[in-house]
């Protein structure tokens, strides 16, 4: 749920990374607050087991300054992906605007993948939200492996509401800014689809 | 998708009814913060190590301790610290998605920050209620496209 503050004029959107464990969420959230300049984003905050596995989430809010008067700040999170930390990842997933799924291509994993995803449409829907409707962008992670699920594969396996889709080496930056530009892009792209009709075809 | 727009006027009551807060029950902190993470507006004079990041850490605090203990209906919970300079921290639920942090030590009688507390919740609770503001129009994505290209260059060269 964006967050539109007149006084301060921001606009606040929450993007969430999910998908199976090791699949490479919080490489993605490092990797990207690795390359903003300092003037445009808080300090990484992760909240980690000692073995350095997310035990709650990554944070990080990006300030993209004033667009047409207002400023837009995105709120990121990412969130465990051990099985058993179901409980703190719908946590995270409330009041959600988009959603960067990273699919980890280790062939043997794709069943991982599928469950995962399963989790995050139930999750969604007890939240009230359509799975079909909410802003999502697929990153297939992890491609320099040997034996990886092809993309074929993937999208008939996970992509069924045709979202876009990108490859990606997270660890060596390959893929995970442009994931991120098309996740941000499609919650503004939404927001202003929403407005529009709620609010400007009134009049 | 669903939105939350605070019009400017909201924030001003808001803001003015911390003000009596303050002066009233002489809280450390107050913090007003939507479940997303973002804060709406503080006043404060606790050093936070991240303050930016204050508002998803108490999202998260209230959120995890909603799950671990069934609530049914309190929308109010106290954390209490010892030796510490703060000593309790207030949770309190204004509307299903904002919530009041108010952070205070133990010259204030709990008795005392609840009641202060009672009376600013109930005018703002009001008050979100009854705003409803137009959000702004973004003409074009092409101006967050054209931001995030400028931060991401050196990366997307």
């Amino acid at each position: 749920m964006p967050i539109i503050n007149y006084k301060t004029k921001e606009i606040n959107c929450k993007i969430v990374y999910v998908g199976p464990s090791l699949g490479g969420k919080t490489t993605n959230i490092q990797s990207i607050h690795g390359v903003i300049p300092p003037n445009h984003k808080s300090n990484l905050q992760c909240i980690n087991t000692e073995g350095d596995r997310t035990i709650f989430f990554d944070y990080f809010s990006l300030d993209l300054d004033e667009i047409q008067g207002f400023r837009t700040k995105f709120l990121i999170y990412s969130v465990p992906g051990q099985p058993y930390y179901k409980s703190t990842r719908k946590m995270v997933l409330n009041g959600v605007d988009g959603l960067v799924f990273v699919a980890d291509s280790d062939k043997g994993r794709l069943a991982d993948n599928i469950e995962s995803l399963a989790e995050l449409k139930e999750m969604l829907s007890d939240y009230g939200y359509d799975y079909q409707e909410i802003p999502l962008v697929f990153q297939y992670n992890k491609r320099d492996l040997h034996y990886i699920t092809s993309v074929k594969e993937f999208q008939e396996a996970l992509n069924d509401k045709k979202s876009k889709y990108f490859e990606a080496i997270a660890i060596q930056n390959i893929g995970v800014v442009e994931t991120f530009k098309a996740i941000c892009n499609e919650v503004i792209v939404t927001l202003n689809e929403n407005i529009s009709s709620q609010f400007y075809s009134r009049r | 998708m669903k939105f939350y727009s605070l019009s400017e006027e909201t924030i001003k009551i808001i803001e003015r009814n911390i003000q009596k807060l303050l002066r009233k029950a002489r809280p450390k902190c107050v913090l007003l913060i939507e479940k997303s993470g973002y804060i709406i507006t503080s006043k404060s004079e606790v050093d936070f190590k991240q303050p930016e990041n204050m508002g998803a850490i108490a999202a998260g605090i209230l959120t995890a301790l909603q799950s671990t203990v069934s609530f049914v209906n309190a929308t109010e919970l106290t954390i209490t610290f010892h030796n510490s300079s703060v000593d309790r921290i207030h949770f309190v639920m204004l509307t299903p998605k904002i919530f009041l942090v108010v952070l205070y030590d133990n010259q204030t009688p709990l008795k005392k920050m609840r009641e202060g507390i009672k009376e600013f919740a109930k005018i703002i609770r009001q008050q979100l209620i009854k705003d409803e503001t137009h959000p702004p129009k973004i003409d074009s994505v092409q101006f967050i496209n054209e931001k995030l290209d400028e931060i991401f260059k050196d990366v997307l060269r």
